[in-house]
């Protein structure tokens, strides 16, 4: 690497989750995100190939942190590569994923016993400690402070942020005739130690609703054997790609 | 830094163009097709090293000449080199 | 009055303008070649008809970038008159100095016809000499003529009475079968927030004499010199 060289190219693998690879790049503040076709779901425990996933995450993704980007929320999108990667800034990842609700589904209809669909007053955010080998476990903020997986301050932010993207989703996904119903982010810290929203925002990580029909538009199909994956991605991406 | 950029007509928009290759397209045996959308693909070079400055430029680029904002989208890819 | 043409590469409707200023109205006329960057003197800058550029990219949108688009762009903010034919209103919209865009005709084909055109408003440097409502013959010769703009533009052009032309039948009744490229709202001509600049898709400076087969351009050009008089 030299300041010279103006070309951006992948050198090794640092990790390999179950739906990215994440690469080093020859530019030492930069990564390589590459979206797979491989599906997971109940962790781990169901396991396929989802055709065409990883292009399609990658143009819903980058199309979202674009247009994210241009109206001030910071990500750590740089630019789409190709088909499949998405450079972005290295940040080391807080162990913590967001989940935010804005209609009951999936694990909090079963644990508190409510109606799926049911519209919640207020959004909700939970936390999850990121770990496969538990199980991505619930956490609380004492949890995130008694183990330092965050400061106060990084999590007073955290909630901010979770919340201003929140409406931002709702609208943006309206826009494109799909209710968001909860999803999942993650954030990292760059070195510089700014916080910054990271990891992808598609249908792998995002119940989405069509408005009109009420068709599952997300992971959910492959969870529950629905059919049709690929092209509820694909309707996804069109949409994604076609908004104002 | 390379770059291609993907320019589309925006949704809603009249494409005759893509109208006439879809007819041209319903002539050949095969699978039916009901719509398409012609576009246009542009590569570019630049010297610009900072691939976050690459894409500002390119933005730029994109909004004052690649597209037409009235009625384009554009989409920017940087290349792996 | 004093006409300045301005000459793209590609231009090619410049010699007929020139011709239509100098000879039929009698106005001293120049040639302006896009790479000069001086305006000054001149009471009109027309952007003729043609294909600037190879109407690479899009139409219009290479030309903009020439020397001579900033002098137009002062000329119009001092309140000079600009007139953009065709190929010279394409340049326009791409220019920002016009709203709206031009893109390709519904029907894909180059058309070369005569049009009826009824008057749209005549509180304009180029309409002044008509009445609203009159109804004018005058060729258009294009493949990219179909005016578009966002509802809230269509909205602001019709309300601040902006719209100069609009394609019409024989009796003046805007109809969708009068509309030969599917052009938002029948639009054949616009006029800037301003009214010193305006766009049109039909070519006055072929009908100029009897012997071009019709005179009805001059009415739109005898406009500009009226208030000079």
């Amino acid at each position: 690497m030299s300041d010279t060289d103006i070309t951006v190219r992948k050198t090794e693998k640092l990790y390999e989750g179950k739906a990215k690879i994440l690469y080093a790049t020859n530019r030492p503040d930069l990564l390589i995100q590459h979206f797979k076709d491989d599906a997971t779901a109940f962790n781990g425990q169901k396991k396929g190939v989802i055709a065409h996933k990883g292009a399609l995450n990658n143009a819903i993704s980058s199309g979202i942190f674009e247009r994210m980007e241009k109206e001030g929320i910071h990500t750590h999108f740089v630019a789409r590569m190709g088909e499949r990667d998405m450079l972005v800034r290295k940040v080391a990842i807080i162990p913590i994923e967001v989940v935010v609700r804005n209609i009951v589904a999936g694990s909090l209809a079963k644990r508190l016993g409510k109606p799926t669909g049911m519209n919640l007053s207020t959004p909700v955010l939970e936390f999850y400690y990121k770990d496969d080998k538990l199980g991505d476990p619930m956490i609380n903020d004492y949890h995130i402070r008694a183990f330092g997986l965050a400061t106060d301050e990084e999590m007073a932010h955290i909630s901010g942020e979770a919340l201003r993207i929140n409406q931002w989703l709702i609208n943006f996904f309206d826009s494109v005739g799909v209710q968001l119903v909860d999803y999942k982010l993650e954030f990292g810290r760059t070195e510089e130690g700014t916080v910054l929203l990271a990891d992808e925002i598609s249908p792998d990580g995002c119940r989405l609703w069509d408005k009109q029909s009420g068709e599952i538009m997300d992971k959910d199909r492959f969870r529950q054997d629905l059919g049709r994956i690929t092209e509820a991605y694909e309707e996804m991406a069109r949409r994604v790609s076609g908004a104002r | 830094m390379k770059a291609h950029v993907i320019v589309t007509l925006k949704p809603g928009i009249l494409d005759p163009q893509g109208e006439a290759v879809r007819q041209a397209l319903a002539t050949l045996d095969g699978v039916e097709v009901e719509r398409v959308r012609v576009g246009k693909y542009i590569e570019v070079e630049l010297g610009e090293a900072d691939p976050s400055g690459a894409m500002t430029a390119l933005r730029a680029m994109c909004d004052k000449l690649l597209a037409n904002p009235v009625m384009e989208d554009y989409r920017i890819e940087l290349v792996e080199g | 009055m004093k006409f300045a043409v301005i000459e793209f590469p590609g231009s090619n409707c410049d010699h007929d303008f020139y011709h239509a200023a100098k000879h039929a109205l009698g106005c001293e006329t120049r040639f302006v070649w896009h790479q000069e960057r001086d305006l000054s003197g001149f009471d009109v800058v027309i952007l003729p008809g043609g294909f600037s550029f190879g109407d690479y990219l899009r139409a219009g949108a290479i030309a903009r970038f020439s020397p001579i688009m900033a002098e137009v762009a002062r000329h119009a903010k001092r309140g000079g008159y600009v007139l953009g034919v065709c190929n010279g209103f394409q340049i326009l919209t791409e220019a920002g100095l016009l709203p709206g865009a031009l893109t390709l005709n519904h029907g894909r084909k180059f058309i070369c016809a005569d049009m009826r055109l009824r008057v749209e408003t005549a509180n304009s440097f180029v309409t002044r000499g008509l009445e609203k409502g009159r109804v004018i013959t005058v060729p258009i010769a294009h493949m990219e003529g179909r005016y578009i703009a966002d509802e809230g533009t269509l909205r602001r052009l019709n309300g601040d009475d902006r719209v100069l032309l609009r394609y019409c039948d024989g009796q003046g009744a805007v109809t969708d079968q009068a509309n030969p490229n599917g052009a938002a709202e029948n639009i054949a001509g616009i006029l800037s927030e301003g009214r010193n600049v305006a766009g049109m898709m039909p070519h006055p400076e072929r009908v100029v004499e009897k012997a071009l087969g019709g005179e009805d351009g001059l009415l739109i050009l005898n406009s500009i010199l009226s208030r000079a008089a």
